[in-house]
């Protein structure tokens, strides 16, 4: 366990110095390349020195719960202290989702070198799955752009603002046509919003929870409203546009691990004294 | 119509009933296990019933407001505590989980969440009664593995490992499922799989905590007596407090994304 000390304390010392990560660095193609570099080193060093004190140290469960162990640690100092509210970002913590993303890679490359179905298939979509879904989170997370804009009734709108509050240009054009808010009759509260909108003359409808899809990783959501100064009617409702080319990996990833969670649990011995 | 005025009633049967269960479990003889069951199942049918007619009132799944939620946790901390005993015998634990069950009951009692009608935008989704539920039944069994560990720490004993290492594994899937139910509605509501918000990086920490107890498992299957292992479910327990209502205390945590709950 030296060396991941040595590793931890490295990951420290650049964090003094630098700061946090600038993660527009890892936009495409960075990221990917990043990734697919890292798992050919890791296929090789499996390869060539798999039998190796350091490589079945580093895929072992004892490695797993110290790397599981330590992220635990972060999410409780970011959670706990304003301070390291911006943990997501800091070296430390991603230096160790890296670390974690290198464990799971060996694990599965040793696990999975003579695949059989029923032995291995519950194993392979747990540990594949929160590999995707990591991995994609976190290489997604430059390529990811949130913008929101105002949309009056019968204003075409092709330009919004991201988290910067920077106009750019939207790759579709948008026209609010009408819109509706549902009440409790009980208590007058509001239970639903919806939107009718044109997407480049398309006619779309949007209430919360019920985005639409524009294209591939795309999609707009409604997000809230704003009453006139009279209070008596709706002045102009907020859209999100979310382009995240990287959804679909990541929905993979997701679906495969409740698929292996599933397959888990059919395949648990249930012991202990009866 | 049932409703929260009728709750002290409801509840005050359910908790005697599971009392009078709690006490046949603690003796060895056969008819006593069963009469257990029995005592405890009518309880728990009441209980329910309490739970359904309010859902039919509100209009809604009693699923909203902190006080809501500590409702099923009661319901199924004795139902966990039910499923422990009729598995493994251990004729202590009904006892131990009616009282964790109690204590959340007589919270609800002393402070009452706002129990409105409505519904806000956020929640009118088909994920919402899967990911809350799921996740409450989660918490129940690490709820079990809590007390199972305090024991084993206590008694310094091995014996009660290979106990906990099913419920974790049960409560890990279902607590991996809710996790990931409430990452798909995220992005259906939100736009984002994962936020980092405050609820979502304690869960984070509450996941990761259980897969440690998990891999130490696994790397030290061999050990009589783990308590490290024992020591990683206190703190998991402690985590998954912290991820269901302590973060609520924390005044940076106000604006957080799941804040319409409060």
């Amino acid at each position: 366990m030296k060396w991941l000390l040595a590793y931890i304390l490295a990951l420290v010392a650049l964090q003094l110095m630098f700061g946090n990560i600038n993660v527009e660095f890892f936009s495409f193609p960075i990221g990917l390349v990043l990734g697919v570099a890292g798992i050919a080193l890791l296929y090789v060093a499996h390869r060539e020195f798999g039998g190796g004190r350091f490589i079945t140290h580093f895929r072992s469960a004892r490695m797993a719960y110290v790397l599981l162990a330590l992220v635990a640690c972060c999410c409780v100092a970011g959670g706990a202290v304003p301070a390291f509210a911006r943990f997501t970002t800091s070296v430390p913590f991603v230096g160790l989702l890296v670390a974690l993303l290198a464990h799971l890679a060996l694990v599965m490359m040793h696990r999975l070198r003579k695949f059989s179905l029923g032995r291995d298939g519950a194993f392979a979509c747990v540990h594949l799955g929160i590999w995707l879904a990591l991995f994609s989170g976190m290489a997604g997370a430059a390529d990811t752009a949130r913008l929101h804009a105002l949309l009056a009734v019968g204003e075409d709108v092709s330009t919004a603002y991201d988290e910067n509050g920077c106009e750019l240009p939207l790759r579709h054009t948008m026209r609010l046509q009408r819109f509706a808010i549902e009440r409790n009759p009980a208590n007058n509260t509001v239970v639903q919003f919806r939107a009718w909108l044109l997407v480049d003359d398309e006619p779309c409808e949007l209430a919360v929870n019920s985005p639409h899809s524009v294209g591939l990783g795309e999609d707009i959501y409604l997000m809230s409203y704003h009453l006139n100064s009279s209070g008596t009617d709706v002045k102009d409702c907020v859209i999100q546009v979310v382009h995240e080319p990287w959804k679909y990996v990541t929905l993979l990833g997701i679906v495969m691990l409740l698929l292996g969670v599933v397959w888990t649990v059919k395949t648990i011995k249930v012991e202990g004294k009866v | 119509m049932i409703t929260w005025s009728v709750f002290v009633p409801f509840s005050a049967v359910a908790v005697l009933l599971w009392l009078a269960g709690a006490v046949a479990a603690l003796r060895s003889k056969a008819v006593c296990s069963r009469l257990s069951v029995a005592l405890t199942a009518l309880g728990m049918i009441v209980y329910v019933a309490f739970v359904a007619g309010l859902w039919m009132s509100l209009d809604r799944p009693p699923l909203r407001t902190l006080g809501e939620t500590r409702l099923w946790y009661s319901l199924f901390m004795i139902a966990s505590g039910w499923l422990v005993y009729v598995r493994w015998h251990y004729r202590w634990l009904p006892m131990f989980s009616l009282v964790v069950a109690t204590v959340f009951i007589v919270i609800n009692i002393c402070r009452p969440d706002t129990h409105d009608q409505s519904l806000m935008p956020a929640l009118q989704s088909a994920w919402f009664v899967p990911h809350v539920t799921v996740y409450m039944f989660s918490y129940s069994l690490f709820g079990c593995a809590f007390m199972l560990a305090v024991a084993g720490l206590w008694r310094k004993s091995g014996s009660y490992l290979a106990t906990t290492d099913s419920l974790v594994k049960i409560g890990m899937a279902f607590l991996t499922f809710g996790m990931l139910s409430g990452c798909i509605w995220a992005k259906q509501a939100w736009g984002n799989y994962w936020t980092w918000d405050p609820k979502e990086t304690w869960a984070a920490a509450t996941w990761c905590a259980y897969l440690v107890y998990v891999h130490r498992r696994l790397q030290g299957g061999t050990r009589e007596h783990d308590a490290v292992a024992y020591v990683w479910l206190i703190v998991g327990f402690a985590l998954l407090q912290m991820c269901w209502y302590g973060v609520n205390l924390l005044p940076w945590a106000s604006q957080s994304l799941h804040s319409y709950s409060n």
